[in-house]
């Protein structure tokens, strides 16, 4: 496995979409930096940390990493038909199955390389507005956390992408709509004050990953509002184990689902 | 145990109703050159992609080295070459940083591997020309070297003259007939192309609408092919007399025109001509015609003839 994770890190050489995607981890941290009034506010090191890992967890995780995962997904599992490559391969031989799998490793890695990279940015940005970065070390590991359950989110749409077999657009297009849904869910009181278990609240990655970093978060000089939604949210906030052995059920599943549908396609 | 390299037994493969290779049974000797020819559409790449596993046979035996395809193909696969189809790369890699994923996939960890199969089909190593740059002869010539990289003891090539120039062709038949005689490799090549077959297989299939119609080496099918004299003479009848009583020819066909064709190896030309002079006969043509591959491919085909 770990000789085809190299080889799918080489053939990312000179692929623009890969670094373009990349890149974008640090567009909202640069964003909120640059145009938010907020950014100017802080009155304290540790909101800032706070405020600018927030900004990080709800709109890069949810908005941009899903649908960069899926997208990239559709790139590379296409690529070995588009490219005619994968007659190559499976006559070397490698199996279909395990290069699945390593494809989805890449993006695992990818996923967890997106969120440091936007804490990273975070870091520098606080740190030159001249904050200390108290607290920052835990909501980077957090953010990376994340970036790991937002990547077994992704993994159902990845499904459906490699069933409806090579077409980009319709992959984008579930890409937006799997991505909204998960953004408002995530959001929606309705999802993410449902207790552990086997229901939507605890299944849907926008939900759950909300549930677990939002605890991570100072609350201690919370506002009117925070402090009512932790009010409410609290009693539902899930444990560490709790989250990965969720993402990691989902994980399973899935990527099994998506070695065995990509087994089943032609050369 | 036999010396195939390559054997199938009613090899079958359909698409939905549609009958793409029909009870196919294939005989590649080892250290032969098997030419697979057939037209277009005949049923050659289907059987090389069920040959490598590519394709899943309808029904029959694929067994390479002796040993069943299925279920053995990690044993096997590593021992064969190919090329199949198009040539398939990665076009934002260079032909070398194609390889060396290739390479580091069979295991190859040396980077004289990569060099060696490019040196050897005359593509620089280490250039910095991207696989989407490639002229059509440049990205064959990769598909090659991927499939020599590993020096493997079947070779598998699909059209593999597809895209080369002339020079191209010829160098590349050059390295085809050096792989089999002084490296001891077995290769099955397919191809519509019957001349290149011709000047290159030891031994030849005629594939036509899927179904392998003929089976032979290159001297079983010229030892087949007719050889016959046509003679133009003022009298054909006087002539096939003669031919008869003195040297003792049988079969004689008198054809329009004054023409009478002999068919008879032995038949001395130059021998015939004096006898029908002698004779007082004139000649006005006198021609040895032998059959070709081609009329033999179109006899077998029952059709058309071939590029």
């Amino acid at each position: 496995m770990l000789k085809l994770l190299r080889c799918e890190l080489a053939k990312l050489r000179r692929k623009p979409l890969f670094f373009a995607a990349a890149a974008v981890s640090a567009l909202i941290p640069l964003a909120y930096a640059l145009f938010l009034p907020d950014f100017k506010q802080f009155t304290s090191s540790r909101e800032a940390v706070d405020s600018m890992m927030a900004a990080l967890f709800q709109m890069s995780a949810c908005l941009l990493l899903m649908p960069a995962l899926v997208v990239l997904a559709s790139n590379l599992l296409f690529e070995e038909q588009d490219n005619d490559t994968l007659k190559n391969l499976v006559t070397v031989p490698v199996s279909k199955a395990s290069l699945a799998l390593a494809k989805m490793l890449l993006l695992f890695l990818f996923s967890a390389a997106f969120m440091a990279v936007g804490g990273l940015v975070n870091l520098a940005l606080v740190s030159a507005a001249g904050w200390a970065p108290e607290g920052f070390w835990r909501l980077f590991w957090v953010g990376i956390g994340q970036g790991i359950m937002m990547w077994a989110g992704a993994l159902p749409c990845i499904l459906l992408v490699v069933l409806l077999n090579r077409s980009y657009i319709i992959s984008v297009i579930i890409a937006f709509f799997y991505t909204s849904i998960n953004y408002i869910f995530g959001m929606n009181d309705l999802f993410i004050m449902q207790p552990f278990g086997f229901n939507p609240g605890t299944l849907l990655p926008g939900s759950l990953a909300f549930r677990w970093y939002f605890q991570y978060f100072d609350t201690s000089h919370a506002g009117a509002e925070t402090a009512a939604l932790l009010e409410r949210i609290s009693p539902y906030f899930v444990t560490v184990p709790q989250a990965f052995l969720v993402t990691g059920a989902e994980a399973v599943l899935f990527l099994t689902l998506i070695a065995l549908v990509y087994k089943r396609q032609g050369c | 145990m036999n010396d195939y390299m390559i054997e199938t037994r009613g090899l079958t493969k359909k698409y939905g109703e549609q009958l793409s290779v029909s009870g196919l049974s294939l005989h590649v000797r080892k250290g032969r050159i098997y030419g697979l020819l057939g037209r277009n559409g005949a049923g050659k790449t289907t059987t090389m992609r069920m040959l490598l596993g590519l394709a899943a046979p309808t029904s029959g035996d694929v067994k390479i080295f002796g040993e069943p395809l299925r279920g053995n193909e990690k044993k096997i696969l590593p021992r064969i070459g190919s090329l199949v189809e198009s040539p398939g790369f990665y076009p934002n890699l260079t032909g070398t940083e194609n390889l060396q994923i290739f390479a580091s996939l069979r295991g190859l960890k040396k980077p004289k591997y990569v060099k060696n199969a490019l040196e050897v089909v005359n593509l620089p190593y280490k250039d910095k020309k991207l696989f989407s740059q490639y002229s059509l002869g440049m990205k064959q010539r990769l598909a090659i070297a991927l499939g020599v990289m590993h020096n493997p003891e079947l070779l598998i090539l699909d059209e593999p003259i597809n895209g080369l120039d002339p020079i191209g062709i010829a160098e590349m038949r050059d390295f085809i007939r050096e792989l089999c005689d002084a490296m001891d490799k077995t290769i099955l090549i397919s191809s519509h192309i019957l001349s290149e077959i011709s000047l290159l297989a030891d031994d030849i299939g005629i594939i036509d609408h899927g179904v392998l119609l003929e089976e032979e080496s290159l001297e079983e099918l010229e030892r087949k092919n007719g050889k016959y004299f046509c003679f133009r003479v003022s009298d054909p009848k006087t002539a096939a007399r003669l031919l008869k009583q003195q040297m003792g020819v049988q079969d004689i066909a008198i054809g329009n025109t004054n023409e009478l064709t002999v068919r008879d190896s032995g038949l001395e030309t130059g021998a015939a001509v004096r006898l029908f002079v002698e004779a007082g006969l004139t000649v006005s043509d006198a021609h040895l015609y032998e059959e070709t591959l081609e009329d033999y491919f179109k006899k077998v085909t029952g059709g058309e003839g071939i590029a």
